[in-house]
């Protein structure tokens, strides 16, 4: 059984179809990328799956229990967090505070939490910056911080949107391998949607593509680069 | 009998709405330029009102003839209010608490420095053709409340005209929709801002004129409008011109029926519930821009 | 789940000192000035937990008040339960009504303008129909409370034991806000602050939280009602059901810090020794022209000081 499940979900905005019936599925510690023209619903489809939007048709399914519908701060304390292509931190809180009040979902008291933070902003290499103020970051920082903020909730599956644009390759490198020790260490999945094609196909297990809401193509990635509309769809530009 | 009764009731509502219309007015157009909740608008009313007063007591004039020279005066104090206060709200990005704050301040300055020049004791100016009635069978029609609200009507009638088809007015209502838009477009935004800000205090220059003969001014004579014209203002969805109009007409039927029937302080008590009720179920107003 | 020991240094050091104080032979007016220092600051700081912290800007708390001031009244004037009883009754009444505006408000996102809008309708509301019903609460006369003179019935002869009631509430209050500000709760508060549907993102039921922040609020406030009634020995729609009183709470918080336990105290020692000595000295009327200052500081604090006077205070001592 998938460990996420997306039936054939439909979202419209007033006469504008942001996704028709989209299916998707994530398997337990698989990494599965998410790729597409701007507009074609990729965010979108993350604000349905984390509870931002709700469907109008279709349902979505965590472990086997349907989570259509349900409030996003439900979703993400049932274990899927979501991070936001535009990064949203606490702007006027620490970068500790940050990932302090992720982490303090799971944990009872400030303490704890801070420990954890602590070691999160450790792994991510932001501990020099952790009391900065989180307004005041590069942006590739605070891609950092939005991640290692979801990190802190203690999550089984990350929703990552755009999590690598305006890092350079090395941090974008650093990244990477962190996601990747994540999924072996603690068996976190992921759903990654990505502008840097390059990445996300070395990284997936299995790519999925949308177009205009609608999902054209979908396997592994060697495959997917191959498909004669996918990359109709790119006109033309290398994808790997 | 009982139907003279409902429509006497339902004339005064009219004019009750015809007095509101212009603070009210006033108010959306401030909020729809600059999203800028003028909850001070009351206290201009306030000023113009003390302006006719004096303007009575010294030069003799009547509140409808020294029209002329209150209206433009409390345009000059809008634009000031605009430049010197609030403008610099946004130009150093504070946020909207600071300028809820802001505002609420500027009611107490305003009532207290009025209170400190002209102390509160209540003041009005008679004028005697405001308070008699002529008979319009089957209707009793105070005379200043007549012309209260057909003054209203016609510069409500103006300004739909001049947001419409003048170039001011196309502009104002271009920067309303989209404020970026016209920055691009090449619209000295600060201008068009002061000159509504000016705009919408004459306008509670001219219901200051149009109020005096009718109701007792004192410092804190002003609030109340305030709290009407929001009240209307919500109503009739916040930067709507032909809201603010029909939330005016609700806003007077209710006091007038309501005042009737029951009582004054339960017709506010139910304007208010309404007010509520609106903010909770459709907080964009009845009508959408 | 909100006490935290110890609490913090400072406040225990100053709360020690005003026990002693009653010790100097101070006339009556001097401890007049400090019961509403205390009163007021404990006000402030009960508002600033749900619209300093929780950000949720409620320019209605005098509704609470009056409500706190109203109901065990009536409560003792028809029934002659004592106060001390029927508080639980006006904060119960209080704890609904903010329940019934907070919960749909909440939810429906009224945020920002609107929702202090949503709060100025309460007192207003409130207002009016403590006037209409004049046959049982007296109307715009108010009612005056009938002088028992029992500790019984919440009623001392001398204002010393007004005072250490007074003491008592803020140490509790100002100790509450620092354990928010310290605990998870507070940090959420926070993060609802800056963004709310990133809150939302992170696990953080915003509403919940907001709701919390309210019901905490409200209830302090209520009880602050009743000891003013009990204090003052007279109470009227006016006064206690306005919006100047509402303002006033608001503005004391804002000017001291709002986000800080310590903010709506600073700001209650700045305006209240000020109106309540100019109110001796000029007389009631002229007395309220404290609210020019008010105003003014308000205006400038909004604008130049985000931080409030506290945040001015620690820039000075950096």
């Amino acid at each position: 059984m998938a460990l996420l499940d997306i039936q054939t979900v439909t979202k419209k905005f007033g006469g504008l179809s942001a996704l028709r019936n989209v299916d998707l599925k994530l398997e337990k510690e698989e990494i599965v990328g998410l790729i597409g023209p701007n507009g074609s619903g990729k965010t979108t489809l993350i604000n349905v799956i984390a509870g931002f939007y709700k469907p109008d048709t279709g349902k979505v399914f965590f472990d086997g229990h349907e989570i259509t519908g349900l409030y996003p701060h439900e979703i993400a304390y049932r274990g899927i967090v979501r991070t936001f292509q535009l990064t949203r931190p606490f702007g006027n809180l620490s970068v500790l505070e940050n990932v302090t009040i992720g982490a303090l979902l799971k944990k009872r008291t400030v303490e704890e939490a801070e420990r954890e933070a602590l070691e999160i902003l450790r792994s991510i290499e932001l501990y020099e910056m952790r009391n900065s103020r989180s307004k005041d970051l590069t942006t590739g920082n605070r891609k950092r911080l939005e991640l290692a903020r979801a990190l802190a909730v203690g999550p089984r599956i990350l929703l990552l949107d755009e999590v690598l644009a305006g890092l350079t390759t090395s941090e974008a490198q650093s990244i990477l391998s962190l996601l990747d020790k994540l999924r072996r260490e603690h068996g976190v999945s992921f759903l990654i949607v990505e502008h840097i094609v390059r990445a996300i196909m070395t990284i997936s297990d299995r790519i999925a593509v949308l177009d205009a809401g609608e999902k054209i193509a979908e396997g592994k990635p060697d495959s997917v680069a191959a498909d004669e509309t996918v990359r109709a769809i790119y006109l033309g530009k290398e994808l790997v | 009998m009982q139907s003279e009764l409902i429509l006497q009731v339902v004339v005064n509502g009219f004019l009750a709405a015809g007095v509101y219309m212009l603070v009210a007015v006033g108010l959306n157009m401030i909020y729809g330029v600059m999203r800028v909740f003028n909850y001070a608008q009351g206290e201009l009313l306030m000023l113009g009102m003390y302006a006719a007063y004096w303007m009575n007591v010294t030069l003799n004039l009547s509140p409808y003839v020294s029209l002329p020279a209150v209206v433009p005066l409390l345009f000059v104090v809008g634009l000031g209010i605009q430049r010197v206060i609030v403008a610099p709200l946004f130009k150093h990005r504070l946020p909207p608490e600071s300028h809820v704050l802001t505002m609420i301040g500027l009611i107490f300055v305003l009532q207290y420095s009025a209170m400190l020049a002209w102390t509160s004791d209540y003041r009005n100016v008679v004028v005697p053709i405001a308070t008699t009635s002529i008979s319009i069978p089957p209707f009793q029609v105070p005379i200043g409340r007549l012309i209260a609200s057909l003054a209203s009507v016609s510069i409500a009638v103006a300004l739909f005209f001049f947001f419409k088809y003048s170039k001011m007015g196309k502009i104002i209502r271009a920067t309303c929709q989209d404020r970026e838009a016209a920055v691009y477009m090449g619209i000295n935004i600060d201008r068009v801002e002061a000159i509504t800000f000016g705009i919408g205090a004459a306008l509670a220059g001219v219901a200051a004129g149009l109020l005096l003969p009718l109701y007792y001014v004192n410092p804190f004579a002003g609030f109340p409008f305030t709290i009407i014209s929001f009240i209307i203002v919500t109503l009739g969805g916040l930067g709507n011109f032909i809201g603010a109009i029909v939330g005016s007409l609700i806003i007077g039927m209710i006091e007038s029926v309501v005042g009737f029937f029951i009582s004054a302080e339960i017709a506010s008590a139910v304007a208010f519930t309404i007010f509520v009720l609106v903010l909770f179920l459709k907080p964009s107003g009845l009508f959408e821009e | 789940m909100f006490w935290k020991i110890p609490c913090p240094r400072n406040l225990l050091i100053v709360t020690v000192l005003a026990t002693v104080v009653p010790i100097l032979p101070l006339p009556s007016y001097v401890f007049h000035i400090l019961i509403m220092l205390l009163f007021f600051s404990y006000l402030s700081t009960a508002w600033t937990i749900v619209s300093g912290y929780g950000k949720q800007i409620s320019l209605g708390h005098s509704s609470f008040v009056g409500l706190g001031a109203y109901v065990p009244t009536l409560l003792l004037v028809y029934f002659g339960i004592t106060p001390w009883f029927g508080a639980a009754a006006g904060i119960a009444v209080s704890l609904t009504v903010a329940l019934l505006i907070g919960f749909p408000a909440f939810k429906f996102g009224l945020r920002g303008p609107h929702f202090s809008f949503a709060t100025m309708a309460l007192p207003a509301i409130l207002e009016s129909i403590f006037i209409s019903a004049r046959n049982v609460t007296g109307g715009s006369l108010g009612i005056s409370i009938p002088y028992k003179e029992s500790w019984v019935y919440f009623q001392f002869a001398s204002k010393i034991p007004y005072y250490y009631i007074a003491l008592l509430m803020w140490f509790l209050a100002a100790n509450l806000a620092f354990s928010i500000e310290r605990n998870w709760f507070g940090y959420y508060l926070m993060a609802i602050r800056e963004d709310e549907d990133a809150a939302g993102a992170v696990g953080i039921n915003v509403t919940r939280c907001k709701l919390i922040a309210l019901l905490l609020s409200v209830a302090l406030t209520a009880w602050g009602g009743v000891f003013y009634a009990q204090y003052n020995l007279y109470i009227d729609p006016a006064t206690l059901f306005g919006l100047p009183l509402s303002f006033q709470i608001a503005t004391t918080s804002t000017i001291g810090n709002p986000k800080r336990w310590i903010g709506p105290t600073i700001g209650a020692l700045v305006l209240v020794p000020f109106s309540e000595i100019l109110r001796i000295l000029t007389g009631a009327t002229f007395g309220s022209l404290s609210f020019l200052f008010y105003g003014a500081l308000l205006m400038i604090v909004a604008r130049f000081l985000p931080d409030g006077l506290l945040g001015l205070m620690t820039k000075r001592a950096k």
